[in-house]
């Protein structure tokens, strides 16, 4: 495909990236420029208002499908949270629940074709996941006082290992905000650029004459099309389950 | 009149529970494991990776600092690397405990089933698997 660069320009994978302003001349961005990922962003929001605002105005004993799918969302948090962080951290629940009904609707709707993927961008994700690192870390403190720097102090080990291991567990306390926004960004690109890359490679068989043999890169693309649904609601439960994680710890430093 | 419907509900209760509890034990086995192994491969990995990122930079900023440029970068590297296997080492440890869990807790769902009705207080503990506490919550929530 790289033979021809005339040819190639089917396979555009980051294209579906490009931050592109909504207002203005379209071309520069400021700190409170309305863009393609606030508008998504606030599509979500929306979206989830609907759901757990309007879904539920009834509050029927028999649910209707739309409170049931939100009673559902609400159970699963709430169970997941009190199983990982325990009972003492249901105060965060809403917290949590926010966290996670965004990025599953961030994620989702990013799925919708020609839609921005806001989940996607580095930025997003470290934005949400600095604001977990940086909570957890005053709740521990408030909590604990300065013995919440005991977390980093291995007391088993032996005495002359210490100050190493110390330095480690304070390393792996910083590395926990990188992987934890890495984790779900680079799922959300890498997936719907290879979808992209799949599509281009259709068009491309197409172009080249080939027609029976695009089967082949369809297919897999509708495979892929299926396991991004799945990464899409994974990845927002790993992001939230890895925020009660990281809660507990704060909470019962173990 | 009132009394009827709450036993008409306990009894549509307990038979949704029941008919759950023949459905889940399929879906959770096989469906779960091949991608959830996949998931925590992918874990591991970004844990370590970011594990030498972050010491990396770390050590680059003490360099930066000092002007000892390439000294503490490479220390700092080699305990971002330990940090990254620490943390590895803890979410196998986390994934193996949930492994163990799940597995002594299995037997245990049988006899959940024999007493349904227990339903208004969601009293019972968390240590069994998350349908256990689902169907609580479900009876429980109304």
């Amino acid at each position: 495909m790289a033979s021809d660069a005339n040819e190639g320009s089917f396979i555009h994978p980051m294209d579906q990236f490009v931050i592109k302003p909504l207002f203005g001349d379209g071309e520069s961005i400021s700190f409170i420029t309305v863009t393609n990922s606030t508008l998504w962003m606030f599509i979500a929001v929306a979206a989830i208002a609907a759901l757990t605002i309007l879904g539920t105005r009834g509050r029927s004993l028999v649910p209707s499908r739309t409170q049931s799918i939100a009673e559902l969302l609400y159970g699963f948090v709430r169970n997941m949270v009190e199983d990982v962080a325990g009972k003492g951290a249901m105060k965060y629940f809403p917290y949590i629940f926010t966290l996670f009904v965004f990025i599953l609707f961030c994620n989702v709707l990013g799925m919708i074709p020609l839609a921005f993927t806001p989940t996607s961008h580095i930025a997003v994700t470290v934005t949400l996941a600095l604001a977990v690192f940086i909570s957890v870390t005053v709740i521990g403190f408030v909590k604990h006082g300065a013995a919440f720097l005991g977390f980093f102090w291995p007391k088993e080990a032996p005495g002359w290992l210490r100050p190493i291991l110390c330095v480690i567990e304070l390393i792996s306390y910083f590395v926990r905000p990188v992987s934890h926004s890495v984790r779900l960004g680079a799922n959300m690109m890498a997936g719907h650029a290879v979808m992209k890359v799949f599509a281009g490679l259709t068009a491309m068989v197409i172009a080249g004459g080939l027609g029976p043999v695009a089967i082949l890169p369809l297919g897999a693309m509708v495979g892929m099309t299926a396991i991004e649904f799945l990464v899409a609601f994974i990845q927002a439960y790993v992001f939230a389950i890895l925020t009660c994680v990281y809660l507990h710890d704060a909470l019962h430093m173990h | 009149m009132d009394d009827k419907s709450d036993q008409r509900l306990e009894r549509l209760e307990a038979r949704i529970k029941a008919a759950r509890k023949a459905r889940t034990p399929a879906s959770d086995g096989k469906g779960k494991g091949s991608y959830s192994g996949l998931e925590l491969a992918w874990r591991m990995v970004i844990d370590l990776v970011s594990g030498v990122g972050v010491g990396c930079g770390i050590g680059y900023g003490i360099d930066a600092l000092a002007g000892t440029l390439p000294a503490f970068m490479i220390l700092f590297t080699i305990l971002g690397f330990g940090a990254g296997v620490r943390v590895m080492m803890r979410s196998a440890a986390e994934y193996q405990e949930k492994l163990n869990a799940s597995e002594t807790a299995q037997p245990n769902t049988a006899p959940a089933t024999a007493q349904p009705t227990t339903a208004p207080v969601p009293a019972q503990d968390n240590t069994a698997p998350a349908t256990a506490s689902e169907d609580d919550r479900a009876s429980g929530g109304r």
